[in-house]
């Protein structure tokens, strides 16, 4: 009896601590790494996948010749549409490129907790009150440590993260 | 040679398993067929459940038979009689409603009349599916009428929408803008270069 | 070790509680440390039912028959292998086994998904944690259902399992139907969270489709046990009742069935965003209306050994999760439209549209004919049965309009086909229906359903081999690739769609293995030791037994009565077939349960000669036996581990899609992006 309720004690501590550590301790936080979209996710694979498709179909001979040339086209436009929005001098190279394209444009740029998105690339402090920037993972730009929503200062390096 | 529970039971803790008694192993293969020898009694004749009544000409009777697999079984084991009698052999309800069934068919009843008198007697759940009757049409109908229905106006539908996506030209990616004039050499190119390096 | 164990509940319990508010209330989205909390939530729940499970496995290894629950299910005597089993075989265990399933899965989800669905994973956390919650405060709540619970005196041996369930397919039956049921959670989860995040693109679907195909696999390989279970233990020769419990897996199969199909209009098209969330509540609100049927008993079943008062528990959460989920799909309706219109009637998109239909349609039929009893009495005030002749007579109809379309659907090509095309496309297959129906009119088949569903057969097998054939055709000339590496790309690159296939093919294995069993032949007969009786085949032979005696003994937890007959089929000895009647007993050689009965079966590609012993004549030796000859049933199980073995292949990770001839230029550019999924 009493070696269990030590049982139980000890796995509910534990328990506790699974739970409660990240919130107690956020410093110790380690930034997710980057995983890449599904080609399907992205409007270019989707666009090259269909012009795919549509070569493999008439090869089995599902699509008849006239089908054939009036979806290519129409997909051919779609993909070129594709290439032309979303890649820039890069598109039409490789999959990380296009990886790195649409990861970049949902990444907003380094930001001030009270004033938002501002400054260019590789700013390190707000243009407007002067407080630390923290990347769109939350991690302080200065030490690398992932900041609380709640913090004023870095727990890292203790520089201002909010406006006074 | 006694079969008594307790000699049984003793073995049993002896372990000496399996303990065969009684005459019951497999032996006389060499027996005729058709021997007309009168079989042994069993060691423990209960064990198997009740005892079961012997096979009658009425038991494989096509007739009967089919009878039987309209009505739903009393014990409330959702079969019919015949799959019930010849499936649980612990049902009592299932025999007796086939000696009943055999005394109307003896009666010369119609299978139609058989069934009618289960009916009057035990209500409509005797029946194994509803007859497609009154308000039970729709239990039959209504599935069917439904797919149909529903296939019929998304045929119309499609067909209507085909029309119109052609008219409209759709894309096959949101805001994608739609080509106003063909695409040039170069577009082509870097179409051409991108899909090369699909590999599918 | 029940303390620990209603302990571990009561911690599974609150910390559900906790990690759901934090996931719905909480601010995961400006602090990722709380969505860190909310995951390692899902984990410790999932940590706590796995404490609760091995402290109740304890109990029954120990045989502590204190416990209630190991009194009820489990004896001295039950071979080891059923005290896994009888985990699961009490209402109690199996809310504790669905549980903590479904917390495995939860963890499984949150730690196998891409850190790129971070919006939807806090979300799926918490519908997840509720569902468990659910299951967790049933136990902890109503009455009579905490597996720990103990009892005033300690009884020296168990009650002993059910002998239904000891048979090896029980070991495997219900465990996984409950994987099928528990891990719909899981897309439907996803579906719930993609509307509370307002994402609403194909995303969701990405994230969850594994997990969509996983369940599928699961309910199928469940039903399929389930129909081998009833085929070797019930004694009836037959696999499929229409019990309202087995219509009750195959609600959710059917609605499965369909989204694993239109799901993938959704990520080639954008369209039927909404049908394919109303398709995933759907199905998860079946699988819900099962367990409510199985364990409430308002519509009887063979399953009653099931039934308990805590089914109105299962119809208020059904209630409430129809609710918030339909108000939820309601809400998110506008953002729901779809991103293109169908460009052709003709095409692969529309096919998929009626193969949903006559699925959906089935999975309608089954529900209507399960709770056509309760409406019919409702109207007309009198009690009626529905029964195996009324769900024939309504599904046999839909289920060949399915197996047409199981043809249809792969001919036909993505986005738009013509019609002058599409004949071309039909030639062969049609010949193979006209060919099938003509070879078995000549044979003298002749009753219209048998011949419709085997010609059907024929056409779908025609299609799925053309298929391949010209998939592996366009390859090698395309691709410059010879025929064996053509076919291997062929699945390889595209496992699905090819997956698939070998799916349908096991569903035509189904439905000849369906049409063979109306063919079966059986036969009442009495006979003595050295006696002989014959039995026709519907495929020709003359099968003829010789009764060899009937044998008594005794086995570890039961005493057996045996009779064994010689078989021989056509003059030829094939060998001996023994049916035998079992009375169990507990380890004092006191009876428990009634005594069942054993089938003896020969099995062959062919038939299956199925003989059962009904019981003894007057007590002696003579016996009294049905023999059934069953045509085409081990088709049922060839077809069944094919199927399992197409859905296998097409959830197998890592088929790709798009690779990249300049994988390397990544670390040449002196970094590194993890590609997982894209480039291997």
């Amino acid at each position: 009896m009493i070696i269990e309720a030590v049982m139980a004690g000890v796995i509910g501590l534990a328990l506790l601590w699974l739970v409660a550590q990240p919130m107690l301790f956020p410093s110790a936080l380690v930034a997710e790494p980057f995983e890449p979209p599904d080609p399907e996710e992205t409007p270019r694979g989707q666009a090259l996948l269909a012009l795919k498709e549509i070569e493999f179909d008439r090869a089995t001979g599902k699509l008849s010749d006239a089908d054939f040339s009036t979806l290519h086209d129409k997909y051919s436009a779609v993909a070129i549409a594709v290439l032309e929005s979303g890649g820039g001098p890069a598109a039409g190279g490789d999959v990380i490129e296009a990886l790195i394209t649409t990861r970049a444009t949902r990444i907003p740029g380094p930001r001030c907790l009270t004033h938002g998105t501002s400054g260019a690339p590789d700013a390190r402090f707000c243009p407007t009150c002067g407080a630390g920037l923290l990347s769109a993972t939350d991690t302080c730009l200065g030490c690398g440590v992932i900041v609380p929503g709640d913090a004023v200062f870095c727990p890292g390096c203790g520089v201002r993260v909010k406006a006074a | 040679m006694t079969s008594s529970r307790r000699d049984f039971l003793q073995y049993a803790a002896l372990g000496v398993l399996p303990m065969l008694w009684q005459g019951g192993a497999p032996q006389d293969t060499t027996k005729k067929p058709g021997g007309g020898v009168t079989p042994d009694r069993l060691g423990e004749p209960m064990l198997g459940g009740r005892l079961v009544d012997s096979t009658d000409k009425w038991d494989n009777d096509a007739g009967i038979i089919a009878i039987e697999q309209r009505l739903r079984c009393r014990c409330g084991c959702m079969l019919d009689v015949y799959t019930c009698r010849t499936t649980d052999f612990t049902c009592t309800y299932s025999p007796t409603m086939h000696r009943e069934v055999i005394a109307l068919v003896v009666a010369k009843k119609t299978p139609e009349q058989v069934i009618q008198a289960f009916i009057a007697s035990d209500g409509e759940k005797v029946l194994m599916a509803p007859r497609a009757s009154g308000f039970n049409i729709a239990g039959y109908i209504v599935p069917g009428v439904a797919v149909t229905v529903i296939g019929l106006v998304l045929a119309a539908y499609l067909s209507r929408r085909r029309t119109v996506a052609i008219a409209v030209g759709a894309g096959a990616v949101p805001g994608a803008p739609a080509p106003v004039s063909g695409p040039d050499q170069e577009q082509l190119d870097r179409l051409k270069r991108a899909l090369d390096e699909v590999e599918s | 070790m029940t303390l620990l164990g209603s302990f571990a509940l009561w911690a599974a319990f609150l910390l559900g509680c906790w990690s759901a508010g934090l996931s719905f209330f909480g601010n995961w989205r400006e602090n990722p440390a709380t969505a860190l909390a909310v995951r390692r939530g899902v984990y410790a729940v999932c940590a706590a039912l796995l404490v609760a499970t091995l402290s109740l496995w304890k109990g029954i290894f120990s045989h502590d028959f204190n416990i209630e629950y190991v009194w009820a299910y489990t004896s001295r005597n039950l071979p080891e292998y059923y005290l896994i089993s009888a985990f699961w075989a009490g209402q109690k265990g199996s809310m504790l086994f669905w549980a903590v399933v479904l917390s495995i899965f939860a963890a499984l989800a949150q730690a196998l998904t891409s850190q790129r669905h971070k919006d939807l994973l806090p979300y799926v956390a918490g519908v997840t944690n509720l569902v468990v919650i659910f299951f967790v405060g049933v136990m902890l709540f109503a009455h009579h259902s905490n597996p720990f619970e103990r009892m005033a005196v300690t009884p020296p041996d168990g009650n002993g399992l059910n002998p239904q369930l000891q048979n090896p397919g029980m070991v495997m039956h219900p465990p996984m139907l409950y994987l099928g049921y528990i891990s719909i959670t899981i897309p439907f989860a996803f579906g719930i969270a993609a509307m509370l995040a307002g994402k609403l693109d194909a995303g969701w679907i990405i994230a969850m489709r594994k997990w969509a195909l996983a369940s599928w696999i699961f309910l199928s390989v469940g039903i399929t046990l389930g129909m081998w279970w009833a085929y070797v233990e019930l004694g009836w020769g037959g696999v499929w009742a229409w019990d309202p419990v087995e219509n009750a897996s195959l609600h959710p199969w059917l609605v499965l069935t369909a989204f694993l199909h239109s799901v993938m209009i959704q990520e080639k098209r954008g369209m039927l965003k909404r049908w394919n969330m109303g398709l995933v509540v759907g199905a998860f609100l079946l699988s819900i209306f099962g367990t409510f049927i199985t364990r409430s008993g308002v519509i009887s079943s063979v399953h009653s050994f099931t039934q308990s008062d805590i089914g109105y528990y299962f119809l208020a959460f059904l209630l409430v999760s129809a609710i918030l989920s339909f108000t939820l799909l309601y809400t998110r309706w506008p953002s729901l439209e779809a991103e293109v219109q169908l460009e052709s009637l003709v095409s692969r998109e529309s096919a998929f549209l009626f193969n949903n239909l006559a699925l959906v349609g089935i999975a309608f039929s089954v529900l209507w004919g399960t709770l056509f009893p309760i409406v019919s009495e409702a109207v007309r005030g009198t009690k009626i049965s529905v029964g195996p002749p009324f769900f024939n007579r309504v599904n046999v109809p839909l289920g060949l309009l399915l197996l047409f379309l199981t043809g249809v659907g792969p001919l036909i090509a993505w986005r738009k086909a013509s019609m002058a095309n599409l004949q071309r496309q039909f030639i062969l297959p049609t010949a193979g229906f006209v060919l099938t129906a003509a070879v078995l009119l000549v044979a003298g088949l002749r009753s219209f359903y048998a011949l419709m569903s085997l010609a059907l057969a024929g056409f779908v097998m025609v299609t799925i081999v053309q298929e391949f054939q010209r998939g592996v055709r366009a390859r090698m000339s395309m691709y410059q690739e010879n025929i064996f590496l053509a076919l291997v790309h062929l699945v390889e690159r595209n496992r699905r769609r090819y997956g698939g296939y070998i799916v349908h093919v096991g569903i035509v294995i189904y439905f000849v293995a369906f049409t063979g069993l109306a063919f079966k032949t059986e036969k009442s007969v009495d006979l003595t030791p050295g006696e002989t009786a014959t039995i026709h085949s519907p495929f020709g032979y003359d099968y003829t037994l010789t009764a060899r005696g009937v044998s008594q003994y005794v086995m570890l937890n039961r005493k057996v009565t045996a009779a064994t007959l010689a078989v021989t089929r056509n003059g030829k000895r094939i060998g001996d077939i023994k049916s035998e009647k079992r009375q169990h007993m507990d380890s004092f050689g006191n009876d428990t349960f009634e005594p069942s009965t054993e089938v003896g079966i020969i099995s062959d590609l062919r038939e299956d000669l199925y003989v059962v012993y009904a019981g003894s004549i007057d007590g002696t030796e003579r016996a009294h036996f049905t023999f059934h000859v069953n045509p085409m049933v081990s088709w049922f199980w060839i077809g069944g581990a094919i199927l399992t073995l197409g859905g296998i292949l097409a959830m197998w990770p890592g088929g790709p899609q798009v690779r990249t001839r300049r994988r390397r230029s990544a670390a040449q550019a002196g970094y590194s992006v993890p590609l997982a999924g894209v480039a291997e």
